[in-house]
C-alpha cells in the first residue's frame, strides 16, 4: 500500500485542486486530485472515459476503498503495483477481495490502513453474502468433482466395451449421462437406444393431449448430471406413437421457462411457451407464437 | 397468416402448400425415377416420390437451391402424387408447390437443438 501513499504524499504538497495523473497501461490512467487538505481521491480513466465515483478516498492515515466501480479496475491497480497485499478474485459466482487480515466480498466504502488491513467491520448481511458465495462455490467445486470421477469411471468401462465388443458387460445405461466427450455418448446411444434410455429414467406426466388421432405425453425427465448441485437436471421430451408402424419414441424439447419480460429476448427460441402437448408440438413443427397447426395429414 | 397454412407431415418431414417457387430455386434432375426429399442418416430410409407409379399425366419436379443437397421445394402438376418412406404410411398429396421443412428436437444431452432424422 506503500505507493498510494506516496502519491498521496506528492498531491498534498500541492495546493487544492492539483490534479497527478500516473499511466497504469497503454489505455489507462490512474488520476490523483487534491480534493482538500486532507483529502486527495484516486479516479481512473480507461480508453479516454473517466468514472465519476473515485476508486479510492486517501486520508494521512487510511484510505477508503468506495467499490462503486467494476472490481476490474481495483485488479490493475493490483496488478500494477498501487494496491499491494489486497487481492482480488472472481471465483465461479462473485468477487472476492482478501486483506492480509480478512477477506470479504466487496462493500461500498471499505477503510484501510497502509499497511492493507481492513479497518471496517463488515456488516452482517455482507458477511452473510460472503459465506453463501463460499458454500455455493464449495458445492460447486464438489459437483464438478464428482462430475469428472464418474466421467473418467466412465471411460474406463468404455474403453473396455470398445475393446472386448461386449457392451452389455461393461457399460450401464446411465453412463451416457456420466461421459463428458459427445461422441463417446453416442457410441453408447448407439448401442443401447435412446428411447430404451430414457424409459428406464423416473418421469413426470406434465400433460396429455390427442390431437388428430395421435395420442401424445409432455414428460419432465431427471437427467442425471453429477456436475449440477442436486446431481440432476430437467429434461422435457414429447412421447408420441409412430402413427404408422405404433412404435413409441420419445423426443426432447426445451424445457418450459417463466417466459422473459417484455422487450428481454434472451432465450426466446429455446424453450416452449407452455407446459402443454401443443406448444412442445408448435415448437418441434417451428409454428410462430407457439400455435401448433395440425397437419391435414400425419403419418 | 401461418394459422390457415395447409401442411402434410409424414415423419420428419413437413410439408408446406404455398403459392409459387421463388426464382432463386434451381430444378433438380429425378434419379432412378424417384424425387427423394430426404434421408435418413444411417438407415437408408428416405422419402420419396416415385415417378413410376405416377398416373401419366402427373409429375413431379423438386426445387433447390444450389448448394442444397436434397429439394426444398417440391411442384405436383396434372394431379396428385404420393409420397413414401419405409416407416410411414404414404400420404398422397394435391397438386401444387410445396416448401419442405423439418422437425427439430431438443437434445438435452449434448444440450443442443438438432434436425430430427427418421
Amino acid at each position: 500500500m506503500n505507493n498510494l501513499l506516496r502519491f498521496y504524499d506528492t498531491v498534498m504538497k500541492e495546493k487544492v485542486g492539483y490534479i497527478h495523473t500516473y499511466g497504469i497501461n497503454t489505455c489507462k490512467h490512474a488520476i490523483f486530485i487534491k480534493m482538500s487538505n486532507k483529502q486527495v481521491n484516486m479516479y481512473i480513466s480507461a480508453y479516454a472515459s473517466t468514472d465519476n465515483n473515485p476508486l479510492i478516498k486517501l486520508y494521512d492515515n487510511h484510505l477508503i476503498i468506495t467499490a462503486k466501480t467494476g472490481a476490474w479496475h481495483y485488479k490493475d491497480l493490483e496488478r500494477h503495483g498501487l494496491m499491494m497485499n489486497i487481492h482480488w478474485r472472481w471465483e465461479r459466482n462473485g468477487n472476492i477481495v482478501t486483506f492480509p487480515n480478512v477477506e470479504t466480498i466487496p462493500f461500498v466504502y471499505m477503510k484501510v490502513s497502509y499497511n492493507s488491513s481492513l479497518l471496517t467491520k463488515i456488516p452482517k448481511k455482507i458477511q452473510k453474502a460472503y459465506d453463501d458465495l463460499i458454500e455455493t462455490n464449495r458445492q460447486e467445486r464438489n459437483a464438478a468433482s464428482r462430475s469428472n470421477y464418474h466421467n473418467k469411471q466412465a471411460m474406463i468401462r468404455l474403453n473396455e466395451a470398445e475393446q472386448t465388443g461386449d457392451y452389455n458387460k461393461y457399460m450401464r445405461m446411465d453412463d451416457v449421462f456420466k461421459l463428458h466427450n459427445v461422441t463417446d455418448r453416442r457410441n453408447v446411444i448407439a448401442h443401447f437406444g435412446m428411447d430404451t434410455i430414457i424409459a428406464t429414467l423416473d418421469h413426470k406426466l406434465v400433460d396429455v393431449d390427442t390431437v388428430g388421432n395421435n395420442y401424445y405425453e409432455l414428460i419432465e425427465i431427471d437427467i442425471p448430471d453429477n456436475g449440477e448441485l442436486t446431481g440432476y437436471r430437467k429434461g422435457t421430451y414429447l412421447r408420441m406413437v409412430n402413427p404408422s408402424t405404433e412404435e413409441i419414441h420419445f423426443e426432447g424439447v426445451p424445457n418450459y421457462e417463466v417466459p422473459p419480460p417484455p422487450g428481454n429476448r434472451i432465450g426466446w427460441s429455446n424453450r416452449i411457451e407452455a407446459n402443454t402437448v401443443k406448444a412442445a408440438l408448435a415448437w418441434r413443427n417451428d409454428n410462430l407464437g407457439g400455435n401448433y397447426i395440425p397437419p391435414r395429414i400425419l403419418t | 397468416m401461418e394459422g390457415t397454412q395447409v401442411r402434410y407431415q409424414q415423419g420428419d418431414v413437413i410439408l408446406t402448400l404455398t403459392d409459387n417457387i421463388p426464382s432463386s430455386q434451381h430444378n433438380i434432375v429425378d434419379c432412378d425415377n424417384k424425387v427423394v426429399i430426404a434421408e435418413g442418416e444411417g438407415t437408408g430410409h428416405h422419402h420419396r416420390f416415385e415417378l413410376d407409379k405416377l398416373s401419366p399425366e402427373v409429375s413431379v419436379q423438386g426445387w433447390k437451391k444450389r448448394w442444397d443437397e436434397f429439394p426444398t421445394m417440391v411442384q405436383i402438376t396434372g394431379g396428385s402424387a404420393t409420397l413414401y418412406h419405409e416407416e410411414h404410411n404414404p400420404i398422397n398429396l394435391p397438386g401444387g408447390v410445396y416448401q419442405i421443412t423439418f422437425v427439430r428436437e431438443m437434445d438435452h444431452i449434448s444440450r443442443r437443438e438438432r434436425r430430427v432424422v427418421d
